[in-house]
């Protein structure tokens, strides 16, 4: 009969605490990382006999919540890849911001240009239209550094995130160590710790390493940095880029030192930021900055070309974009010793959008690589030495005195130059970005309408007793810094004359006019030595080239035939310059390719990046459902199931409570049948 | 498989959300119109958008650049016919004035009225367009095209500048013509220019017979000419002359009638060194009157001077024109290996070397009488011909005027008194030539209205190219980015039922619980 009343109070007390667990399980059914828990129960043998409560258990896989993490990381890295990929990509499209409709209205208000270029509200209406395209560039460029700066402050607050939550899983990796010590049930505690692992791993992807429930849950970050070791967290921090400025560094501290983790996080928010500036923002940025120079010296080039209304050679339209680019040197450099290294721009239509490293593979080598292709230039086999070391220098040539740390270097259209005044080390560094201020710097150099040089330096006047079928069909300027232009201003240095001979085939010499009553052989400059144009062979359709300007003769001479070519003195309605810039829309100045080309080149690569991010992310995410489903079937709570224990444990309460009866009967009975 | 309460909310909320997103992206295509609303909706598409859009911006300007040039050409075009309705009227009046009943007093009318009209030509001549720059002016549009520059005499300011206008994808259309081509038309008499640093050299130039083409043929046939004057020998006054055409060979003269390469005249003896060809006469002088500086040294043909790399240059010019004044052509006699030269005269032979003794050149360098010859490198025999010469070059010279001036000529005749046979003659010569240059102003006219109308057609043409081409180009963009409504509704109304459904089974599910049991 005791037997009964301790079997019965067992099962009370058993019953009871299952029934506390289901109310548990009820709950939490809403607690984010809560697993639901179970009662193990045991019979008891003979004599005893009975039930007891041998544990509280926690339902829960391990693998499945590691897969949990890893597939959170995944999601939580797209899905911020996205946001910021949409906001690039709606930023570029859209009319108000991007630069395509506004290179059509700046083109579109040169055309008024070239209807009447002498119009002096015309010619503002361009200056308007230039001035708000600049203001489009910078803006679009400030869009860019915004969205720079808050990825920055984004990673700066997710690293500090990163060290709460590592100290958190550290001090429970402890408690859960002292609970099981004390063979105490720790179920929340680990359900906590998962939490704070899963949270971690929205932020900054994590690889786990555990043996067990009951063990610590070790945590590493990038290319195994430890970020929590046993009871010991590790702390993460972000640094100012070395030596590119838009690009901060995560760190991770360990044992009082910094090691840089940024370039191998992939996952979590951190991981799909980082990827995010690198893949994404910085090569467009690049891109704008390529375009900006490209636009503004091939704009420039042409400017110059030109005349504006007052009757002076076109000065430059935009700020010099030359030098705009920069070159530094990598903190961890021996030789720290470089004076002004510098990028000089040569050719636009060579320009690459692309930052690009150069690096001493030994003391008197280097390699650089272009970092938008991973390309490399390699001495000797891509770059050419050229003893001569002529400025401007050749395509793909070098010239390096290592021993004193000179070193000048063209490749893509540009020129780099690094002056150490020492020997450089193997593993010095530089980065050089050339293109990357370029939309930030643009500006334009002029403030007057009258400022545009719409009209050609030179005038091309027909000899009116001229009797052949021959015409001038273009006059070009070749290079408008030559003496021809720049000796007197407003005069033609010398004035022209191309006069035809009465040989067989046609002949003509060029006559410098700068006395007309005393025409002699005008002296071509560029070739070496000088040459006298006379008796020139005439080809119809073939420039003929003269000092800085060349001019194109077209059909049948007839001997006599004369043309004069002086400078455009008051042609204030000749819009020849301002036809030759509004045909730069169409012109392929860079890689083969148009201003606006370009810039649909970079909407389409940004449209598919975004779009190719939007598939991924749902993926991740439709993965990431998969696999919480997977851990919410095993860990979670289901109500009904819990209503079904409420019963059952309830049941088997009120059977137990009726053994106590029953124990109480058969006691009463007994003292009934003795009394 | 188990499924866990939560998983159940969360997972029919999701598809909700999943569906509501759905909604509204196709809400947002139905409203805007439009299937692509960012460029990562299709990327290659919405780089193919910009460059529609860029195309259809281009063709809105050609349009407008269409309205600018026509406006140019058609006020171009009013201008020209109304000149040549001057120029008829004109024409009316230089033939009443040829009749033989009229008075000075007739005439002076029918100046005053030709000066109306010359006034009324004037205008039209220098008509400014809307923007106040001159029509006709070539590219110096603020400059007055015609001007009186004094004494009745007009001439033309402008240049020969055409504004070219993109009109089409691939078409430039020039929106006007310079005065020069449409009414600066009508030649002057054909006249010659003398060029070069010494023109005294020629005197007395002039055109033979203005009336014929002789010169003219003449100057077109060999192009510019020029007239090289040399000292013969060491006798005084012993000159010699050369009429080069452009290509370097002699020319035939008319007087002497022989092939004019070195032709002797004496400018010692009285007589005027007349030379005609051409159509054109003149006379010549000889170099003692020339600058020493206008002087060239010339290596003669024929000589062994191949060896001479860097060429002469003149140290002192008046040293080498009293030299060759005095000696004429001379010839550099070489002796190897003494490395030596003399220099005699070719004309007698004489020996003239400066100094009376061989002249060293074994550094290379020749130096004697103000000239020096570099890089010297010459064989035992050789010898090297030196001649001075002087030279101008003769030019055709015609220029044009406007109808103005052939006004202008009228007037000044119409009122001037006949009194004689001379002054009735200048009248009736000045009336035949005032007819035929209003002929030749009415054919340029012409043929600038034809040509003026011709542009104005390819405008038209333009605009209807242009307008098919946006029409093409707003076909393609709208298949590209606009939305297909019918299909975008039925779409939309599918995910309004499915997200209806959705919500209901959300519901009834979250009905099921056993706890509503445990009552």
């Amino acid at each position: 009969m005791a037997g009964l009343l301790n079997i019965g109070i067992q099962a009370l007390n058993v019953n009871q605490a299952a029934l506390d667990i289901t109310g548990q399980n009820i709950a939490n059914v809403n607690t984010v990382g809560y697993s639901r828990q179970g009662v193990e129960l045991t019979s008891r043998a003979v004599p005893e006999l009975g039930v007891s409560l041998e544990n509280i258990n926690r339902v829960a896989d391990r693998f499945a919540t590691k897969q949990l993490w890893a597939d959170t990381a995944t999601a939580s890295s797209s899905e911020i890849f996205v946001a910021k990929a949409n906001e690039l990509d709606n930023l570029l499209a859209d009319n108000n911001t991007g630069i395509s409709t506004a290179l059509d209205e700046f083109f579109g208000a040169l055309q008024a240009g070239v209807d009447d270029p002498a119009s002096v509200p015309n010619r503002q209406v361009v200056l308007s239209e230039t001035q708000a395209l600049v203001r489009r560039f910078q803006d679009l460029d400030h869009q860019f550094e915004s969205q720079n700066i808050t990825i920055s402050d984004q990673v700066n607050a997710l690293a500090n995130q990163v060290t709460a939550l590592s100290a958190q899983v550290a001090n429970l990796n402890e408690k859960i160590a002292f609970s099981v010590a004390r063979e105490e049930p720790a179920n929340e505690l680990k359900d906590q710790r998962e939490e704070v692992v899963r949270q971690l791993s929205e932020i900054i992807g994590v690889s786990v390493q555990s043996s067990g429930e009951d063990d610590d849950i070790n945590l590493f970050v990038g290319n195994g940095q430890p970020l929590v070791i046993g009871n010991n967290a590790s702390t993460v921090s972000v640094l100012n880029g070395d030596p590119d400025p838009d690009k901060m560094r995560v760190m991770v501290n360990v044992a009082g030192r910094a090691i840089e983790v940024g370039g191998d996080i992939n996952t979590g928010q951190i991981g799909g930021l980082l990827n995010y500036r690198d893949e994404v923002l910085v090569p467009s940025w690049d891109e704008l900055g390529r375009l900006a120079i490209s636009f503004a010296e091939s704009m420039n080039e042409q400017h110059l070309k030109g005349v504006d209304l007052e009757g002076t050679m076109g000065v430059n339209l935009f700020g010099d974009l030359k030098q705009s680019g920069t070159v530094a040197a990598f903190s961890g450099n021996a030789t720290q010793t470089s004076v002004n290294p510098s990028v000089l721009i040569q050719d636009t239509s060579l320009l690459k959008a692309s930052d690009y490293t150069l690096q001493f593979t030994d003391t008197n080598d280097f390699i650089i690589i272009r970092e938008s292709d991973g390309e490399q230039f390699k001495l000797g086999t891509d770059i050419a030495f050229d003893a001569a070391n002529p400025s401007p220098m050749q395509p793909n040539t070098y010239w390096a005195d290592f021993a004193n740390g000179d070193v000048r270097v063209n490749i893509d259209g540009m020129t780099i130059s690094l002056n150490g005044q020492v020997e450089f080390q193997q593993g010095d560094k530089f980065l050089i970005q050339p293109v990357r201020s370029g939309a930030e710097l643009l500006e334009l150099a002029i403030s007057d309408g009258k400022q545009l040089a719409f009209s050609s330096p030179v005038r091309a006047t027909v000899d009116v007793d001229n009797s052949g079928s021959i015409v001038v069909e273009t006059v070009a300027i070749t290079e408008p810094g030559n003496a021809t232009f720049t000796t007197t201003a407003g005069q033609l240095n010398p004035p022209v004359d191309i006069v035809f001979n009465n040989t067989v085939p046609a002949t003509f010499d060029v006559l410098d006019i700068s006395d007309p009553n005393n025409p002699v052989p005008y002296t071509l400059n560029s070739t070496v030595p000088a040459t006298e144009l006379t008796g020139q062979a005439y080809t119809s359709g073939e420039a003929i080239q003269l000092n800085g300007f060349s001019v194109t003769l077209k059909n049948v001479p007839t001997p006599g035939d004369r043309f004069t070519f002086e400078y455009n003195t008051d042609g204030v309605g000749d819009n020849q310059n301002a036809l030759a810039l509004s045909d730069l829309q169409e012109a392929n100045t860079t890689d083969g390719a148009s201003y606006q080309d370009i810039y649909g080149r970079l909407v389409e690569s940004v449209g598919t990046r975004a779009s190719v991010a939007q598939i991924t992310a749902a993926a991740d995410k439709t993965v990431l459902g998969n696999s919480t489903a997977v851990r919410d079937s095993v860990s979670g709570v289901n109500l009904d199931e819990e209503a079904a224990n409420i019963i059952k444990f309830q049941q088997a309460y009120q059977a137990a409570a009726q053994l106590i009866t029953t124990s109480r009967l058969l006691f009463d009975t007994l003292l009934n049948a003795s009394r | 498989m188990r499924i866990s309460t939560q998983q159940l909310f969360n997972r029919s909320v999701a598809q909700m959300q999943n569906q509501q997103t759905l909604l509204a992206n196709t809400q947002a295509q139905i409203s805007s119109g439009k299937r692509l609303l960012v460029p990562s909706d299709d990327p290659i598409a919405a780089a193919q958008i910009l460059k529609l859009d860029r195309e259809l911006a281009r063709f809105e300007k050609f349009d407008d650049n269409i309205d600018v040039a026509t406006r140019r050409l058609q006020l171009e075009e009013t201008v020209l016919d109304q000149a040549d309705i001057a120029s008829d009227r004109m024409k009316e009046l230089t033939i009443q004035a040829g009749s033989a009943t009229l008075t000075d007093q007739d005439r002076g009318f029918i100046a005053e009225e030709l000066r109306q009209l010359q006034g009324f030509l004037g205008g039209l001549m220098n008509t400014k367009d809307s923007q106040g720059e001159y029509l006709f002016a070539g590219g110096k549009a603020k400059t007055q095209p015609f001007a009186d520059i004094g004494a009745g005499n007009f001439a033309y300011q402008g240049d020969d500048g055409q504004r070219f206008i993109q009109v089409g994808a691939a078409l430039q259309i020039a929106s006007n013509d310079s005065g020069r081509a449409v009414f600066d038309v009508i030649p002057d008499d054909i006249d010659v220019t003398v060029l070069g640093q010494d023109r005294s050299l020629v005197s007395n130039v002039t055109v033979l017979d203005p009336d014929t083409d002789d010169f003219q043929d003449f100057s077109d046939t060999f192009g510019d000419v020029r007239v090289v004057v040399s000292k013969a020998s060491d006798t005084v006054g012993d000159y010699r002359y050369s009429v080069l055409d452009s290509a370097g060979n002699a020319v035939t003269g008319t007087s002497p009638a022989v092939l004019l390469q070195d032709i002797s005249f004496d400018s010692a003896d009285a007589t005027i060194d007349t030379v005609a060809f051409g159509g054109i006469q003149l006379d010549l002088s000889d170099l003692s009157a020339i600058n020493d500086t206008a002087l060239t040294l010339d290596k003669l043909a024929g000589s062994p001077d191949t060896t001479i790399t860097s060429g002469e240059t003149i140290t002192n010019a008046a040293t080498m024109k009293a030299f060759f004044e005095a000696n004429g052509d001379v010839r550099l006699d070489f002796s190897k290996p003494a490395d030596t030269f003399t220099v005699t005269r070719i004309s007698d032979g004489a020996d003239v070397t400066p100094g009376g003794v061989p002249i060293d050149f074994s550094t290379g360098t020749i130096t004697f009488a103000g000239i020096q010859l570099t890089d010297v490198s010459i064989a035992d025999t050789d010898s090297l011909d030196l001649r001075v010469e002087s030279e101008v070059t003769l030019r055709a010279d015609e220029d044009t005027h406007s109808l103005l001036q052939t006004a202008q000529n009228l007037i000044n005749v119409l009122e001037t008194p006949i009194t004689d046979a001379t002054s009735r003659e200048i009248f009736n010569q000045t009336l035949a030539t005032t007819l035929d240059e209003l002929n030749l102003a009415k054919d340029a006219n012409l043929k600038a209205r034809t040509a003026v109308g011709a542009r104005v057609n390819t405008l038209e043409n333009s605009a209807s190219v242009n307008a098919d081409f946006k029409l093409f180009t707003q076909a393609t963009l709208s298949r590209i980015e606009d939305v297909d409504l019918a299909q975008a509704i039925s779409e939309f109304q599918l995910q309004e039922v499915t997200l209806q459904a959705a919500q209901a089974t959300f519901a009834r599910v979250q009905n099921l619980s056993l706890f509503n049991f445990l009552q």
